[in-house]
């Protein structure tokens, strides 16, 4: 926008505009636009629905997605892991822009105890190029009753290329000493060393947990939705919590050996030696 | 003006390292076979043309391997596989191969860089052009349009070196024609661009034909470009001639490309070129070499809205535009150049800003030239490809086919089963050079009833869906014995097909043989064959491979020896041949068909692919047969048919040679002009 007005400016006042200025803004207008990264690339995005209902030990999970990006999604499936299965649902060929997709999985359900129980869901397609992607969600359902979890925490976000350290802040908000089984669900595209393990937290105290990322086959500029679960036993009632966080997969951070900042800083004392020499050879 | 240079060639040194950065010497040097798109299919026109035609002495030939045999390089561009087998004498080929494959992406920025060297612009537009260039090569918007990373990455380097060596030619021949000396140059131009691709070689008309836009230099310029393209085209005459005369051999490819939004011709990347591309067209409107820039344009534009309706690709002229937008705007400084100071640190300035800028656009394109050049021997199921093809090497029979899947590309490409000639030595149906071929159509009608996925890659025919069972008397025509399966629903049609076996199972991947078919490529027919009376031969033959009820009587275009026509496909006369013990032995080698025969007289149908270069010894005359094969009556017990030569590959012989007379006598008579 900025760069689309200057160069309005330019147009208009082109005989009033010195040449000096004209270089400056040439070099504005420019810089503006390369620093300034819009997000107007062809791209493929879902809004995903979910719903679920169980009866009669059976649960019945209805999902609903629409391509949101500026291209068409193919080969698109649904993927459901829930209480150790996993089930597949039709696959769709192509999903144009702004279509919906939808699928209904079932599967009977024969858990130990009532409560609250996570459900992972993949949305896995290709872009034109035959590319894979999968988008992943991951939700609660309640079997026969709903069970309230006694911990909270936050996923801090992280940024890596090809290795990263996933902190975890988790609390217990209950009396009791707790030990809840925490994992971390991530797209295909992502490994996690760590596996499931139980967690021993005293009552109304915190702990710090790091899970180590490696990036798999995951594409720089892509923004990825992980979880990290919590799932353990209260009062007889199997209790789940679900911390969402991001993973930003950000490409290699040299160019011809330079690192971004230091490329930046060169760019600025550049700038700044020509826009001083311009200017002083002027006044001279 | 040395440290101007300096500047220069220090930041060409930079463009490179830069590209670099992204192909990685040790993926291009490393020996493996490169993969992607498809360009793991040209890997073995590489190799066939240096260990088959060229100790032949021939650059164009048969190939046996795919499409029941085609005419390589008859229709398609032989610069960069001659220069993969040049390099090969000091290299492996496997990195001779990748070496080229990436030439017109390094060549882009210094021809770009030339170019406005030649048109006069002085420092530092010709290095800034040369910089432009980077956004355009990493453009990723799309990757079939050609010249960009993804395009070149998907196989299409022939065009990506062309229109490198078309951008030089717009250079060469302003500055030619204005000084009227590079003749030869520009001509031998002219020759390597009709080598390398036929848009860059129909665009260099384009660029010659602005300097006829004017009254003072009509004439001179007309006996300039006169010679120029007289010489180029003399030169080209070995190539060319072969290709204008086959012509009506070719499956024709011409289809308005769909393109979904304004952004994929005018994608982010290329904004702030474009925005300067504006901005330098308003401000230096007077300036003659703006307006040879804009005329360029224009004709893009233009031959893109006719290009359907003269049989080209109108998708051909974008990438040509895109470059011209993304470059001009370096020519924004023109109007105030000789105030600016510093302009080595303005030109550093711009080389960061342009790799910042580059880069933060850039996704895929690291995956994709990782996945290439790490070759078919770097993907996990290597083993298992090799595999498949260690087997079918060792069983011997005739033609491989397979199911189309894109799950094949787990072996590196889609297209992995296209070099089953060069993995397994085994010949196949499916190839890569799809307008190359008269059999093309009826082959990917045949994958359409093989496969649960079928690519039907020509608008202009219609196919059908998985249906071994059907698909039978039609893997007979073309001679095929295997068929090697991919998904559960082509395992479950196969099945239902009794004349299929399951012979080996490899993992996901099983191989069937079609029991009712010997493996022959010669067979005597059992029915009289019938002259079809047809305007259009292509349409009709089309229609009577798909119709099982009629395709065991075999149709021609031309009078036959027995007289039968036919008016339509409804009404053919089916006449039975009686046949005693056949006894015929044969042996295919690649460009000739020897075979003995007890049935002089009888028609023989040979399931090799027609052309006219074919010609034989111990028959009158080769007829073209349905569905697109070879049909002789033998005179005798020994036959030979071997792909020659015809008057057209002799008179473009001759053309080439008097093109090269010409420059060796320019060479040697006094000098009017400047060569």
């Amino acid at each position: 926008m900025l760069a689309m007005l200057i160069a309005q400016m330019v147009i208009l006042n082109m005989q009033q505009t010195s040449k000096y200025q004209k270089v400056i803004i040439f070099l504005v207008f420019f810089l503006t636009c390369a620093l300034k990264q819009a997000v107007l690339a062809s791209y493929l995005s879902f809004n995903i629905n979910l719903k679920t209902e169980v009866r009669n030990k059976e649960l019945k999970v209805l999902v609903t997605a629409l391509n949101k990006g500026d291209e068409s999604a193919y080969h698109v499936q649904t993927e459901l892991q829930v209480a150790g299965k996993t089930i597949f649902a039709q696959k769709q060929a192509e999903l144009p822009i702004n279509a919906p997709y939808q699928a209904q999985l079932t599967t009977a359900l024969s858990l130990p105890s009532s409560g609250t129980y996570p459900l992972v869901l993949i949305l896995h397609y290709t872009d034109a190029n035959q590319y894979p992607f999968s988008a992943l969600t991951v939700q609660t359902f309640s079997y026969l009753e709903e069970a309230k979890s006694p911990v909270f925490g936050q996923l801090k976000p992280i940024t890596f290329e090809k290795e990263g350290k996933l902190q975890l802040k988790i609390k217990n908000l209950s009396e009791n000493k707790v030990s809840p089984l925490l994992y971390l669900v991530i797209p295909q595209e992502l490994t996690v060393e760590e596996k499931p393990k139980p967690v021993e937290i005293d009552s109304r105290s915190e702990q710090n947990l790091t899970f180590s990322l490696k990036n798999f086959s995951a594409l720089a500029g892509s923004t990825y939705q992980v979880f990290a679960v919590a799932e353990g036993s209260d009062q007889n009632l199997h209790y789940t919590q679900i911390f969402p966080g991001t993973v930003k997969i950000v490409s290699s951070q040299k160019i011809l050996g330079l690192s971004y900042s230091t490329l930046f800083l060169i760019l600025i004392v550049l700038l700044a030696l020509f826009i001083l020499t311009q200017l002083f050879q002027r006044k001279k | 003006m040395k440290k101007e240079g300096l500047v220069d060639f220090l930041l060409l040194i930079l463009i490179f390292s830069f590209l670099l950065g992204y192909f990685n010497p040790h993926l291009l040097l490393s020996q493996t076979i490169t993969t992607g798109g498809d360009t793991g299919s040209h890997y073995y026109t590489a190799v066939y043309l240096k260990e088959v035609l060229l100790p032949k002495g021939k650059i164009m030939g048969w190939i046996q391997g795919n499409y029941a045999g085609f005419p390589l390089f008859y229709h398609y561009f032989p610069l960069p596989f001659l220069l993969m087998v040049l390099l090969s004498l000091v290299l492996p080929m496997t990195i001779a191969f990748k070496l080229v494959s990436v030439l017109g992406i390094f060549l882009l920025p210094l021809c770009v860089y030339i170019t406005f060297r030649l048109l006069k612009y002085n420092f530092p537009i010709p290095i800034l052009g040369a910089l432009f260039t980077l956004p355009f090569l990493f453009m990723e918007a799309n990757s079939m349009w050609g010249a960009n990373i993804p395009s070149t990455l998907a196989g299409e380097f022939s065009y990506g070196i062309g229109i490198s060596l078309l951008f030089l030619f717009l250079g060469t021949l302003y500055a030619g024609i204005q000084e009227k000396k590079w003749v030869v140059l520009n001509a031998f131009l002219v020759f390597l661009l009709g080598l390398s691709h036929g848009y860059a070689v129909i665009f260099s008309g384009v660029i010659g034909s602005y300097f006829l836009f004017t009254k003072k230099s009509f004439w001179e310029n007309f006996k300039y470009l006169f010679q120029v393209f007289g010489l180029g085209f003399l030169l080209l005459g070995f190539w060319i001639i072969p290709f204008l005369a086959n012509l009506p051999w070719v499956t024709e490819y011409v289809t308005r490309w769909h393109i979904s939004s304004i952004f994929e011709v005018f994608p982010k990347i290329l904004w702030p070129g474009m925005g300067l591309t504006i901005l330098a067209l308003i401000l230096n409107h007077a300036d003659r070499r703006s307006w040879y820039f804009l005329y360029q344009m224009g004709l893009c534009f233009f031959l893109y809205l006719v290009s359907p309706y003269i049989g080209m690709l109108d998708i051909r002229f974008v990438p040509i535009f895109q470059i011209f937008i993304a470059i001009f705007g370096a020519t924004f400084l023109l109007s105030f150049l000789e105030e600016i100071k510093v302009k080595e640190v303005l030109a550093a300035i711009t080389f960061i800003i342009v790799i910042l800028w580059t880069n933060s656009n850039v996704t895929y394109i690291r995956h994709w030239i990782s996945w290439n050049y790490t070759g078919y021997e770097g993907k996990a199921a290597w083993p298992l490809f090799k595999k498949i093809n260690d087997y079918l090497r060792q069983s011997k029979g005739g033609r491989v086919v397979y199911e189309h899947s894109p799950l094949n590309n787990t072996f590196g490409t889609e297209r992995a089963f296209e070099s089953l000639p060069f993995f397994a030595g085994r010949k196949t149906l499916e190839g890569l050079y799809m307008q190359s071929s008269i059999s093309s159509p009826f082959i990917f009608y045949l994958q359409s009833e093989v496969s649960k996925v079928c690519s039907g890659p020509f608008p202009q025919y219609q196919y059908t869906s998985l249906n071994v069972p059907s698909a039978v008397p039609k893997l007979k025509i073309f001679n095929v014995t295997q068929y090697i399966v991919r998904t559960p629903e082509a395992k479950k049609s196969v099945a239902q097909a009794k004349a299929f076996k399951l012979e080996k199972k490899f993992d996901d991947y099983e191989i069937y043989r079609l029991t009712t078919n010997d493996g022959h490529y010669v067979v005597p027919l059992s029915f009289q064959p019938v002259m079809l009376k047809t305007q259009n031969w292509k349409k009709d033959f089309y229609l009577w491979f798909r119709n099982n009820q009629i395709n065991d009587l075999y149709l021609t275009k031309d009078p036959l020896p027995n007289r039968l026509t036919a008016e339509s496909l409804d009404n053919l006369p089916r006449i039975p041949i009686p046949i005693k013990e056949a006894k015929i032995s044969e042996e295919v080698k690649e460009g000739e068909i020897s075979f003995t025969t007890n049935l002089p007289g009888h028609p023989h149908l040979i399931k090799v692919s027609y052309h006219p270069n074919w010609q034989v010894e111990g028959a009158e005359k080769i007829y073209l047969v349905s569905p697109s094969l070879m049909l002789v009556f033998p005179k005798q017990s020994q036959v030979r048919l071997f792909f020659g030569k015809t008057i057209y590959n002799y008179l473009g012989e001759f053309f080439s040679f008097t093109g090269l007379l010409l420059i060796f006598l320019k060479a040697f008579l006094p000098k009017r002009t400047k060569i």
